[in-house]
């Protein structure tokens, strides 16, 4: 809450608080605005079946995806999408493990992002492809308040 | 299905094919006579190398050759071949009794020389082999070469002085039976005509020696005479031996005459010697086995492979998904045959063929465009199963290690040229399709491993260009080779996946390579071997 008086014999500092307020406003307005609850949606683009996602992890180091559970109930196979809800805010880092090539007895890959993803309210869709992850930009979830 | 043979049926069928097709290229030169322009020309023995030691001082003027008619109900000899008899005869009787005592005059002798060959085929197997075109080759020859030799001496014995002719009626046979000749191949039937005429050669040698050493004087009335001393006697001296007159190169020294009777009679003034011979074959066990197998090479051979897998796009156009090369270098022994004669040929031909190698695509990753309202993360990949978690490279080439073995029987057709007698250079052209083949692979990838075996059929095909040096006289060919070997389509056990061609993807607008699964693979197989050969 912003706490304002007022004067007539100092009209310009009046005018010179208003935009103060706006700009503050504006800026909070660009990184924090409340789009809902945390939703992540995870969409597997690969370019072969046989190789499902077998884990999709969420942690805090870039190398520590072990130390992490697997937020996925089953495989994901290709072009399968799933919602993964309360995910705590913060910056995360995704690891998506699964096999290396369509063959049986094949040896298992970790796909790691090489940077943090900032996982805020909204609804997030993160794009897995065979080599690389794309992160779109949150839309509001069904659940967010006006 | 119902229809189609049982796998077993199928494997006894090749392994039937493969042993004859083994067998009919260790036998065959098939060679058509109408190319060779020799088939059944009459060659007669070249005359010796070696100077003979002369057995006595009886035969120190000499024996030459007064008289020759020659004769031959196969065809009518020519003039040049008649010449040809001369000089071999004439050459041969100058090694053996060389004329060392100028004063005293040569032995004059008479020799009518008559010589034929018996062949009885199988026509329908003839008709199978046309037919065929070659592939059927049970086409058994038999046969005998016969060479009858009448020789005459009328001149009184250097021993005795005493006047009277000596006559020797000499028949030489050498029956033959070939499995794999077809009708147009004369080279077994001269083969055998050859070493008639090597055994009788030798026999004329026998008898005038025998003559010439044996004392009349001392046998004051006629009584039968001593057998002549055999060519292979172990009685033979060393000197002899070594003075063997008739070691020339296309018949070789394990040629023997067994005579299988002889009788002697006075008829008034004259000897008559009547003799009856049986070619044989006498060899030792190495060169036993040798001939069976036609020759054995030693050699170092070096090739390289080049490997393609080839897919169809969204176009439905066929592109190169994977590619590989790999190089082979040895050292073994394998079967060989030196080429006698000037000609073209059909044969079958066993092959084998075992290349280790790794296929692979092409490196690398898509680049991706910006696209607005996302961010693009690349991924680090690492190992979650190994230990350490060590970084993998997910640009890496799919490769795979593969093991192929092919075991084939196929068809050959090629021209080989000759040149020269006793030693001999070659250079020979040939090709043809490998018409049944057993396939072997094995694909692996780290713990991945498939393999499986299958029968092809006109799936490959194979050239071969050769050069060479035979010395007949030794059995030795030193040889060059340069081999080509194409597989048109080599499966795999099951389908292998590589990453393709990149593609776009409008739908989520990124570019990807999907993934192909490859069915077969075609592979080109270059060689050179080189080596040395001992051949019979």
């Amino acid at each position: 809450m912003v706490h304002t008086t007022h004067s007539t014999a100092e009209p310009h500092r009046r005018w010179l608080i208003a935009l103060l307020a706006l700009g503050i406003l504006g800026c909070a307005g660009k990184g924090s605005a409340y789009l809902g609850p945390l939703e992540i949606d995870v969409i597997y683009h690969g370019s072969t079946a046989d190789r499902p996602i077998e884990a999709f992890i969420l942690h805090t180091e870039v190398d520590n995806y072990n130390e992490a559970n697997n937020l996925l109930f089953a495989p994901l196979e290709l072009d399968d999408a799933t919602r993964l809800t309360d995910i705590p805010y913060g910056e995360w880092y995704i690891t998506v493990i699964r096999k290396q090539r369509p063959l049986p007895d094949s040896p298992r890959v970790a796909m790691t992002t090489a940077d943090p993803v900032t996982l805020h309210s909204g609804r997030h869709e993160i794009l897995i492809f065979d080599d690389f992850f794309r992160v779109m930009d949150p839309v509001s979830s069904e659940d967010a308040t006006p | 299905m119902r229809n189609c043979p049982r796998p077993g049926a199928w494997s006894a069928l090749l392994v039937l094919g493969l042993v004859g097709g083994l067998a009919g290229c260790m036998r065959l030169q098939l060679i058509p006579p109408a190319l060779l322009g020799r088939a059944g020309h009459a060659q007669a023995p070249k005359p010796p190398r070696a100077t003979a030691t002369p057995p006595g001082a009886s035969d120190a003027g000499g024996v030459t050759l007064r008289n020759l008619i020659v004769r031959s109900s196969d065809a009518p000899p020519s003039t040049s071949e008649e010449i040809e008899f001369r000089y071999a005869l004439s050459q041969t009787l100058d090694q053996a009794f060389p004329r060392r005592d100028l004063s005293r005059p040569p032995l004059q002798v008479d020799i009518r020389y008559r010589y034929r060959t018996e062949v009885r085929r199988w026509p329908v197997l003839d008709i199978f082999h046309m037919i065929t075109l070659g592939f059927f080759f049970v086409t058994p020859e038999k046969g005998t070469a016969t060479v009858n030799v009448d020789l005459t001496i009328d001149a009184p014995q250097p021993t005795t002085a005493r006047a009277h002719t000596y006559r020797v009626r000499l028949h030489v046979r050498a029956p033959y039976k070939s499995s794999f000749t077809p009708w147009y191949n004369h080279s077994t039937r001269q083969k055998y005509l050859n070493q008639a005429h090597l055994v009788a050669f030798r026999k004329i040698v026998a008898h005038l020696r025998w003559w010439l050493a044996r004392g009349i004087a001392a046998q004051p009335k006629p009584a039968a005479p001593s057998p002549p001393p055999r060519a292979h006697s172990k009685a033979r001296t060393p000197a002899a031996r070594r003075a063997h007159p008739l070691a020339w190169y296309d018949l070789q020294l394990h040629v023997q005459g067994e005579s299988k009777s002889i009788q002697r009679k006075w008829q008034g003034n004259t000897i008559v010697v009547t003799e009856q011979v049986k070619v044989r074959q006498r060899r030792t066990p190495f060169a036993k086995i040798v001939k069976l197998l036609g020759g054995l090479a030693v050699g170092y051979s070096y090739g390289s492979v080049w490997a393609r897998s080839k897919v169809r796009d969204e176009n439905g156009d066929r592109y190169n998904i994977a590619s590989g090369r790999g190089t082979t270098n040895s050292v073994g022994v394998s079967l060989f045959r030196a080429p006698r004669n000037s000609g073209i040929y059909f044969s079958p031909t066993v092959g084998f063929l075992w290349e280790r190698f790794s296929l692979g695509d092409v490196a690398g990753l898509a680049e991706q465009n910006a696209q607005e309202g996302a961010t693009d993360i690349p991924a680090i990949a690492t190992d979650p199963d190994a230990p350490g978690r060590p970084l993998l490279d997910l640009g890496a080439s799919w490769r795979y290690r593969l093991i192929m073995t092919s075991l084939y029987l196929g068809m050959r057709a090629g021209g080989v040229m000759v040149w020269g007698r006793e030693t001999q250079f070659y250079l020979g052209l040939e090709g043809g399709a490998n018409l049944a083949e057993w396939r072997w692979m094995d694909v692996s990838w780290d713990r991945y491993r498939d393999r499986d075996h299958a029968f092809a059929g006109a799936g490959s095909f194979a050239g071969r260009l050769s050069m060479g040096l035979t010395i007949r006289p030794w059995h030795l060919t030193f040889f060059i080779q340069g081999a080509y070997e194409y597989f048109r389509a080599f499966a795999y056990p099951h389908p292998v996946p590589f990453r393709g061609r990149m593609a776009w993807d409008p739908s989520v607008g990124v570019w990807q390579r999907p993934v192909q699964t490859a069915e077969a693979l075609s592979l080109h197989a270059l060689r050179f071997y080189c080596g040395v050969a001992v051949v019979y």
